[in-house]
């Protein structure tokens, strides 16, 4: 009975609107589609990039081109027309930053939507925002009070007219412009993205947070994200992400490079919540991103956190390069597929420092007509004595035509190292719904706790009230059918 | 087609000598003869394994390219009986099948078998499938099954040079109580292809403990294929004991389908050879078919095993566990790919998965791939895989019980090995299994007082 009824809520998994699917109307400079040397160059020149730049942007290009789309992922897409793309897209008004006012009030007007605190009224929140509208970026806040203690959080484009040392120092020093397919192509014709310097002994009063907006139909996104923390510092960073509903696909293809010094922590929380594609698998972003960090000094520790429930293709390894002797890698993750939607996501774990540990969570639910694969990396050289791991994934199936795949990788050299790993495969289970149901709990309540409980471990690392509008995504995600 | 200007000489070479050794080993009864060409042209199309394939992902086959062997298939070559005696476990000395170089050898294995109900084939005497007409059939049916799809580079060399393998069946309601025992001499430096299919009528029991011995002092590679085939009800337990030489190479291809309610176990036990490869498939075709697969590997110096695992839930209500316990030593290396797919409508599924090693060396490697592949809802699986060193709190509470440091680590390495020894049918073959673990183990470790203790 209570099977017959929960396959009928099931069935109707698709009837869910995406709530950030509108469009904003706006004058907007774009590019023709297409991508060539000359189209990179002129992304380097509307930006006023210094020399270095346009050679690291063409050497990647030059790589890229030698280089082919992977295909080792658990995911079936037709072929992406990197010259169907348009590689560069920003609002036509200018847009100064000291001022929200300069702010084309449009924009304003979307992330209002969006329910983002850019305006001055919601200072009080805590929260410093930069906004990143298709290309650009379009809004900073609480920038001059964090300069005051000597951080800065700008756009990238900002960091490398006045910050040109610490990008030229630190850029692709994490993701190199040759690592992979999309890594490269970011690295030539990356746009913007958000930059954050944290200077020794500072610990970030405020949570910095970027919203990525896609808006421009058939651009691409290809921002990238600098984040350095130096010795003694702690920031914790959470990044957005939303677009409209199209019916044709949108490639995202971003690069976040990370790297700790001497016992400092960087804490990077994602929610993603790109458009998933109608119920058909029609239109929805390609999410291909490269997010790495480099534990590069002593006792310094990153956390990713990540909530994934949009795009209609996620391929996404935010890994930890433990070089430091004990430092600390962390992963936590929710991957959410329905419909027709596609993950392949997970983790990479480097331990080469002494006494360096990683721990990984990961939650992934499938339903609808979705497929759902774990696939990480856990690796211990010998030079890497006394380096633990703890890895944990378990899978979540709702409805039959779903799919959830675990595929680790663990490779380890020395006997000092240990690395555990366990892995479950479950749905939920009867007996757990009767008893919420008996205790007088709507069938759709107690399914919306069951998943709530089953992320408990991923959601109480992200920070204070996302962690809340996590709970809130994963109910809507999978209204009418458990929540 | 894989482009074969892109390979290099040598795998151009060692297929183009596939090719020709094939022509002259193309057997006389049709069926088998068509499935032959068949695997020669399968052959070609695959082309030598290459490490971009996530399969091959971790292993070098790049010895078995040197040319260190030759590609002449050996002549059924003259054993002593004396060395038969010294192999075979006491408890199997009337139920034994014996080939050498990969030829089936009539004269060497018991002739009692034939009393007890078992047909054995030889794949290789048109004849005496003339008087067994269901024997026949079973070749005709299951004898290189799919070939024509096969994946595998190495069974499908096999299929085409294999000459005289052979075919084990146990016709329906049958039930062996013997355990019968299987050597696999290699004597040769030859390019071994030792062939059986095993075919277990429906409610048929059978035991069989296979060891695979090395007698060359130069290099050899054993390719190894067995098919296997539980109908319904049917019962069969498998020990595959590896005791070849150091200078030896295990291509071990192992595919079984199980049919309704029948039960499989298999136990490995990876003890010599310079290096191994595993390379399991198992279907549950049918309801109720339960398949439970075991392994241990011991590794020192450079060598290598390596465990591909794939177990397939293709119905509902099948249940399955994978148990591999390892350990490594000096620069040795280990590689544990197991998988379980649990197809769409594989409901009740209930699968096990578990990797363990320890390593005891800096440069020991250990690659483990524990992976889960699931496309129906209403099934419990599980995997888990850990690697470690021995724990010093239980070393230290044995040094606290007045026992000697070596002993200790001995007792504490073979208690880790020996919850898969436990499995093993025959008690003479799990002391066998015992020696030859501690001989693996650092010498410091191996004292016969501890032998003497743990026995």
């Amino acid at each position: 009975m209570v099977e017959t009824k929960s396959n009928s809520i099931l069935e109707n998994l698709n009837s869910q609107d995406y709530k950030y699917g509108f469009t904003t109307e706006l004058e907007t400079d774009s590019f023709p589609k297409g991508l060539s040397e000359e189209v990179i160059s002129k992304i380097s020149q509307i930006k006023n990039e210094p020399e270095f730049m346009l050679e690291f942007r063409l050497k990647a290009y030059k790589a890229f081109l030698k280089m082919s789309e992977p295909e080792w992922a658990l995911l079936n897409y037709p072929k992406i027309d990197l010259q169907d793309v348009i590689y560069y897209s920003a609002p036509k008004k200018k847009t100064g930053k000291d001022s929200l006012d300069e702010v084309d009030p449009e924009i304003l007007k979307t992330y209002e939507k969006l329910g983002i605190p850019i305006g001055e009224q919601k200072r009080l929140e805590g929260i410093a925002v930069d906004a990143i509208f298709d290309s650009v970026s379009v809004a900073n806040t609480h920038k001059k009070a964090l300069a005051e203690i000597g951080i800065i959080f700008c756009s990238i484009s900002e960091a490398i007219q006045e910050h040109p040392d610490l990008i030229k120092k630190y850029i692709g020093s994490v993701v190199p412009h040759t690592d992979n397919y999309f890594a490269a192509l970011n690295s030539a014709v990356f746009s913007d993205g958000t930059f954050i310097y944290i200077p020794a002994n500072t610990k970030c009063p405020l949570e910095l947070s970027t919203n990525f907006r896609i808006n421009t139909k058939g651009s691409g996104q290809f921002e990238r994200t600098l984040i350095i923390c130096d010795n003694n510092s702690y920031v914790s960073y959470l990044e957005g992400c939303t677009a409209p509903a199209f019916d044709e696909n949108q490639l995202h293809a971003a690069v976040v490079e990370l790297v700790t010094l001497d016992n400092s922590e960087i804490k990077y929380s994602t929610v993603q919540n790109w458009y998933a594609g109608d119920e058909n698998g029609k239109g929805g972003i390609y999410n291909f991103v490269t997010k790495r960090g480099k534990c590069a000094g002593k006792n310094s520790k990153i956390s990713w956190t990540q909530v994934e429930t949009g795009s209609a293709i996620t391929w996404k390894y935010p890994s930890c390069i433990l070089l430091g002797d004990n430092s600390i890698g962390e992963f936590y993750s929710v991957a959410l597929t329905n419909n027709m939607q596609q993950a392949d996501t997970g983790t990479k774990m480097i331990h080469i420092g002494k006494n360096t540990k990683s721990t990984i969570i990961s939650k992934g639910i499938s339903a609808g007509k979705s497929s759902n694969t774990y696939r990480g990396l856990v690796k211990m050289g010998e030079r890497a004595k006394g380096a633990r791991n703890y890895t944990q994934c378990d899978s979540m199936l709702i409805g039959s035509h779903c799919r959830a795949s675990t595929v680790p990788y663990i490779e380890v050299e020395g006997d000092s190292n240990r690395v555990e790993h366990e892995a479950s495969t479950s749905k939920i289970s009867e007996e757990q719904l009767f008893y919420l149901q008996q205790r007088g709990i709507s069938l759709e309540s107690a399914i919306a706790l069951i998943i709530s409980g089953f992320c408990k471990d991923v959601f109480k690392e992200l920070p204070g009230e996302f962690a809340a509008e996590a709970n809130q995504l994963m109910s809507l995600k999978l209204e009418n059918s458990v929540g | 087609m894989p482009n074969l200007a892109e390979r290099n000489k040598n795998e151009i070479e060692f297929i183009e000598q596939i090719f020709r050794a094939s022509s002259s080993m193309l057997s006389n009864i049709p069926n088998i003869r068509s499935r032959q060409e068949t695997a020669i042209k399968r052959v070609t199309e695959l082309g030598f394994p290459q490490k971009s394939s996530e399969d091959w992902k971790y292993y070098d086959s790049q010895p078995i390219l040197e040319n260190f062997f030759t590609l002449d298939i050996c002549e059924i070559n003259k054993l002593d009986k004396e060395i038969i005696r010294k192999h075979r476990f006491p408890e199997c000395s009337e139920n034994l099948l014996v080939t050498v170089n990969g030829h089936f050898s009539k004269e060497l294995s018991s002739t009692s078998l034939a009393n007890k109900n078992i047909s054995i084939i030889d794949f290789n005497d048109p004849d005496q499938l003339k008087t067994h007409p269901k024997e026949e059939e079973i070749i005709n049916q299951h004898f290189a099954y799919k070939i024509n799809q096969e994946e595998s580079f190495f069974k499908a060399c096999n299929t085409a040079l294999m000459s005289n393998g052979f075919l084990l069946s146990v016709p329906d309601d049958t039930e062996i109580q013997e355990t019968i025992q299987i050597l696999h001499f290699s004597n040769e430096s030859c390019f071994n292809q030792t062939r059986s299919l095993i075919h277990l009528g429906k409610n048929a029991k059978l035991k069989i403990i296979v060891s695979y011995i090395g007698l060359a002092n130069s290099h050899f590679v054993n390719n190894a294929v067995v098919e296997l085939i539980l109908s319904e009800d049917a019962c069969f337990k498998l020990d595959k004991i590896q005791d070849d030489t150091q200078q030896g190479i295990l291509l071990y291809d192992l595919y079984a389908r199980l049919m309704k309610n029948s039960n499989f176990e298999y136990n490995s036990l990876d003890l010599k050879a310079n290096h191994s490869r595993d390379n399991i498939k198992v279907d549950l075709l049918e309801p109720g078919a339960h398949s439970d697969l075991s392994g241990f590997y011991i590794l020192n110096k450079d060598r290598k095993a390596h465990n591909i695992i794939k177990v397939n839930h293709l119905t509902p209500n099948c249940t399955s566990n994978q148990l591999y316990k390892g350990i490594i030593s000096d620069s040795a290396r280990a590689e544990f790919n197991g998988e379980i797919n649990v197809s769409e409508g594989a409901n009740g599924t209930n699968a096990t998965q578990l990797n363990k090693n320890l390593l005891l060396s800096n440069n020991a490697h250990i690659d483990s791939r524990p992976q889960l592949s699931i496309l129906a809802d209403d099934v419990k699986c599980s995997h888990g895989s850990t690697v470690g060193e021995l724990d010093e709190d239980e070393i230290f509470y044995l040094l606290s019980r007045g026992i000697k440091k070596d002993d200790a680590l001995a007792m504490l390495t073979l208690s880790f090995c020996e919850e898969i020894i436990q499995k093993v049918t025959i008690d003479s073959a799990k002391q066998h299994i015992r020696n030859l673990t501690l001989e693996n183990l650092d010498t410091k470790i191996h004292t016969a007082n501890t032998v003497h203790k743990l026995k």
